[in-house]
């Protein structure tokens, strides 16, 4: 790895940004020396306030680890669901490509780490882990949107 | 698992058995100078046989209560039963009852044996079986004191009260000590009502069927006997010694003298010696140490017997000491190791199990003793004769004991093991009908779990019912419908399917093209079915190529062409799996491209080629896996160990390089304890990626101890890791069964969760150099003897230490 020791992409070093990916709850139980791989591939993107991270219906494959900032997840003016540090954007579209399923906007300056599909394809084969924490991730998520919509209706 | 049990559980067991003690020095120097006084020695036998009768009895009636009350109450009926059996004992004594005596002494062992089931009961339902080893000596020392005390206490109560009979009256306050603490321990500890499962209502009644079927309680039965005889023997035989060298005075003199040494070396040695010893060395040890020492010296007894004679001073004096390492060893090691034993005994039938091999065996044994004694004695047989019975028994007895161990790491291997969701034969024949409805559904989800469950199985559905799913509208139900009627010998249907097939391999919807990859299976219906393969190997959609990858059969290792990409699919995440299985199929043809590949630089971080490697390595060898279990990067070397124990390949790797890899990891994880402890800040890059490098260590013992001792080590792990209280201990208690001292000192404080990293860092100690924090982060950083082997981890250092990364 000895690629690791000179990379430093961006604003963030490679060790902040293997903490960041720490503190998100889906990158939790990996080692730091494979989260390293996975950062250095990892895609750093500072949003201010308003700008869009992901439009509804965009084929996209990859996903967003929010290091700093909130965002707003929408379906037009209808707001689903805020996300902080730590949480994840567009997991879905990696697992299975599809059509983005709602709009995120930075709710303030943000900043975000891109992870593509292929990265977290290899992360799945080596670390089966992983996958509990996506389903975790998604059943959360699953459980906010329906608490969302009980609200709303 | 706690090395601690609750405040207080320890000190009121220890309380009760003290109680105990007491109260058993009470009732046996009366009785026996009451007894021996009015009818002499020579009705003792009788006593022996008497015990056998009662002590079956009596057992059977508490074994029969335990499954239908809890443990406590049980107890506590039968203690208030034998202290009421005291006082009235005293009475009739008083009243010039002196045949009373014999009561006293048949009721003594049978006491002896119950009260260790209740205390022993409670320690069950109240210690974890870890706790049990290291603190049940220290309970048993509480008897010990309390027998001593009781002796001491007789001289001055006997001044105090007048005569021997009125010592009765202290026995009855001591056992009524002993039922008062033991309902205080239910008071403070109502855990200890842990009832038999089902206990309530259902009153379950082991039969000795169900009781012996795992073979342990019987092992345990055969072992406590041959302990119960062995103990009465050496004690016949001090006795008999004693007799013949000292009378009258001298002879009370020497008892007197001997039980203080007796209980002084028991408390010794229960005290300092025991729960180290069995902490150390556990059951292994704890169940032959016993009759091993008291075979060795039977054996030179009797060697002595042949040369000096029976009347020598020294075998007297061998007797005596036989006699002391008996009592000081069933005390320490045996009682201990015999309770932790029972722990492998379901919770619902422990007390029944333990009522019949302690309440029933052991007074079986007395009796069984009492007549061998008395069959010697009266066909004239001399002591040698004796001594060469006890020693050959003793060697039985220690050969029990081996049995007895190796039947409880079965039994805990047994209790880790998971369950297996590894599907088991199928029949299909009585399932035609329900096979033919689904064929014929309209539902195409149907259809295919119908065509899926036929794939490779004989089945007389019907042809009609696959020929209407050959017109199915769905493509791929048709193709799947005429393959299994080409599978049957219809040439029109493997003639359509092959059309079909090809047909669907050219179609633009990446469906389609999946059908007709897995429409080429096992049975290759197209003509050109190889050179379709290969095409659907390239195919730009990965569900194509994996269903093509599935489609690899043994017979295409001879086609370079499928073999080069089966190969390198196992470098692509979403083929791997099915890459590794096709490889599996495709043999020997594979391993030149699988070995080169394995070698190529930085290959190894592939884990599927290295696992594809594994498998390959079980038929062909250690070179094919070599450069990964060689690999400098231990994750690469943990994955290949991993692969490896995968594909039941533990015997390619010799066990010079499993003994390189397990001291690497040790040492790995001790460097890395210690370095994670030196650091003051409490977070932090640096202590995660130690963190991170302790855990791969862990992995890495685990795995190569796996491979050394089996699967019943991951199974273990998986219960300490997974499990609470007992349970959990039961886990760290089989992996101890299972590897060797050596390895246990590095693996079992590195398996334990429950241990901070300081406590590990401290039992892996002498394995890592003394530094503080300031050397280890520069150690870290420039790592200058190459055993870090991390650049993640020297990173992190530098980013500690504040300097830029280089």
């Amino acid at each position: 790895m000895s690629e690791v020791a000179q990379a430093s992409v961006g604003s963030l070093g490679l060790v902040e940004r293997v903490a960041a990916l720490h503190r998100v709850q889906l990158f939790g139980g990996i080692p730091g020396r494979v989260l390293a791989a996975v950062a250095e591939a990892a895609v750093e993107q500072r949003m201010s306030a308003g700008e869009v991270l992901m439009e509804e219906g965009a084929v996209e494959a990859h996903l967003y680890a929010i290091v700093e900032g909130r965002v707003r997840v929408h379906r037009g003016d209808r707001a689903l669901v805020e996300l902080g540090p730590g949480a994840t954007v567009g997991e879905l579209a990696v697992l299975v490509p599809a059509p983005r399923a709602a709009s995120v906007t930075a709710l303030e300056p943000t900043l975000v780490l891109r992870v593509d599909q292929g990265v977290l394809d290899e992360l799945l084969v080596d670390w089966p882990e992983l996958a509990h924490g996506v389903i975790a991730e998604l059943v959360a998520r699953l459980r906010a949107t329906t608490e969302f919509a009980d609200q709303a209706s | 698992v706690s090395d601690t049990p609750e405040r207080g559980v320890i000190a009121l067991l220890t309380a009760q058995a003290l109680a105990f003690g007491v109260t058993l020095a009470l009732v046996v120097i009366p009785a026996n100078a009451i007894f021996l006084d009015t009818y002499g020695a020579k009705w003792l036998p009788a006593t022996y046989i008497a015990i056998a009768v009662v002590g079956t009895a009596a057992s059977a009636f508490v074994a029969r209560a335990a499954r239908r009350t809890r443990l406590v109450r049980v107890a506590t009926v039968s203690l208030s039963t034998i202290a009421v059996l005291y006082a009235a004992s005293w009475l009739v004594l008083v009243a010039g009852g002196e045949w009373v005596s014999a009561g006293l002494l048949v009721l003594f062992p049978i006491a002896l044996q119950l009260g260790f089931v209740f205390i022993g009961g409670q320690a069950g339902r109240l210690l974890d079986v870890r706790q049990m080893k290291e603190k049940f000596p220290r309970i048993v020392a509480g008897f010990t004191v309390g027998f001593l005390l009781g002796g001491l206490l007789a001289i001055p109560l006997l001044a105090l009260l007048g005569s021997t009979e009125n010592l009765l009256l202290g026995t009855t306050v001591a056992q009524i000590a002993f039922l008062g603490l033991l309902l205080e321990t239910e008071r403070r500890f109502p855990e200890v009502h842990a009832a038999p499962a089902g206990s309530s209502g259902e009153a379950r009644r082991p039969s000795a069927r169900v009781l012996f079927a795992s073979g342990l309680v019987l092992l345990l039965l055969v072992y406590q006997v041959l302990s119960a005889m062995g103990s009465w023997l050496v004690d016949y035989l001090l006795f008999n010694r004693a007799s013949a060298h000292y009378s009258g005075d001298d002879l009370t003199a020497f008892l007197s003298w001997y039980t203080a040494v007796l209980n002084l070396a028991d408390i010794l040695f229960l005290a300092l010696v025991a729960g180290p010893l069995m902490r150390r060395f556990g059951l292994r040890l704890g169940l032959v140490l016993n009759p091993a020492v008291v075979a060795a010296f039977l054996a030179v007894m009797a060697v002595v017997v042949a040369g000096p004679g029976a009347a020598a001073y020294g075998l007297f004096m061998l007797a005596a000491a036989a006699r002391l390492a008996d009592i000081v060893l069933t005390d320490g090691t045996t009682r201990t190791s015999v309770n932790a034993a029972f722990q492998m005994v379901p919770i619902r039938d422990r007390l029944a199990a333990q009522a019949v091999v302690e309440g029933i065996g052991v007074p079986v044994a007395i009796g069984v003793t009492g007549a061998v004694l008395l069959l010697m004695n009266l066909v004239g047989l001399g002591i040698g004769a004796v001594i060469v019975f006890a020693a050959v028994l003793s060697v039985v007895w220690t050969a029990s004991g081996v049995v007895m161990y190796r039947s409880y790491t079965r039994a805990l291997s047994d209790e880790m093991r998971r369950r297996s969701l590894a599907p088991s034969g199928y029949d299909l024949a009585e399932d035609d009908a329900a096979l033919e409805t689904l064929l014929r559904s309209d539902d195409a989800r149907d259809v295919r779990l119908a065509l899926d469950l036929l794939a490779g199985v004989a089945s007389v559905a019907s042809a009609e019912a696959l020929r209407q799913a050959s017109e199915h509208a769905d493509p791929d139900v048709r193709l799947r419908a005429l393959v299994q009627l080409a599978a049957g010998g219809d040439a029109d249907a493997a003639a359509g399917a092959a059309a079909l097939a090809t047909d669907l391999a050219r179609s633009a919807d990446p469906g389609e093209r999946r059908a007709a990859a897995a429409a080429l299976g096992p049975r290759r219906i197209a003509a050109a079915g190889q050179s379709m393969l290969i095409g659907l190997l390239d195919d730009p959609e990965p569900t194509v190529r994996a269903a093509a990858l599935d489609a690899v059969v043994t017979a295409d290792a001879d086609e370079q062409e499928v073999v080069r990409r089966v190969v390198a699919a196992l470098e692509e995440p979403r083929t791997a799996g099915n890459a590794t299985a096709a490889v599996r199929r495709l043999g020997s043809s594979a391993v030149p491209l699988l070995a080169a590949a394995l070698a190529r630089d930085g290959a190894p971080r592939r884990l599927p080629l290295v696992r594809a490697a594994a498998e390959a390595a079980t038929q062909h060898g250690l070179a094919v896996i070599e450069p990964a279990l060689r690999d400098r990067d231990r994750v690469v070397v943990l994955a290949a160990l991993d692969a490896v124990a995968a594909a039941d390949g533990a015997a390619v790797v010799p066990p010079d390089l499993l003994d390189e890899m397990f001291h690497d990891a040790a040492a790995h994880a001790a460097r890395a304890l210690a370095a994670q402890t030196s650091l003051a800040a409490p977070d932090g890059p640096l202590r995660r990626a130690l963190e991170d490098e302790s855990d791969l260590a862990r992995r890495l013992v685990i795995a190569v101890l796996a491979l050394r001792h089996g699967d019943g080590v991951r199974d273990a792990v998986r219960v300490v890791d997974g499990a609470e209280g007992q349970r959990r201990a039961l886990g760290v208690e089989a992996l101890d069964v299972l590897i060797s001292r050596e390895e246990a000192a590095v693996a079992l404080p590195l398996v334990r969760r429950d241990l901070e990293s300081a406590e590990q860092a401290a039992a892996l100690g002498q394995l890592a150099p003394s530094r503080d924090e300031e050397e280890w982060i520069a150690d870290l950083a420039a790592d200058p003897q190459d055993v870090w082997r991390s650049p993640w981890l020297a990173l992190c250092a530098r980013h500690t230490a504040g300097r830029p990364p280089g």
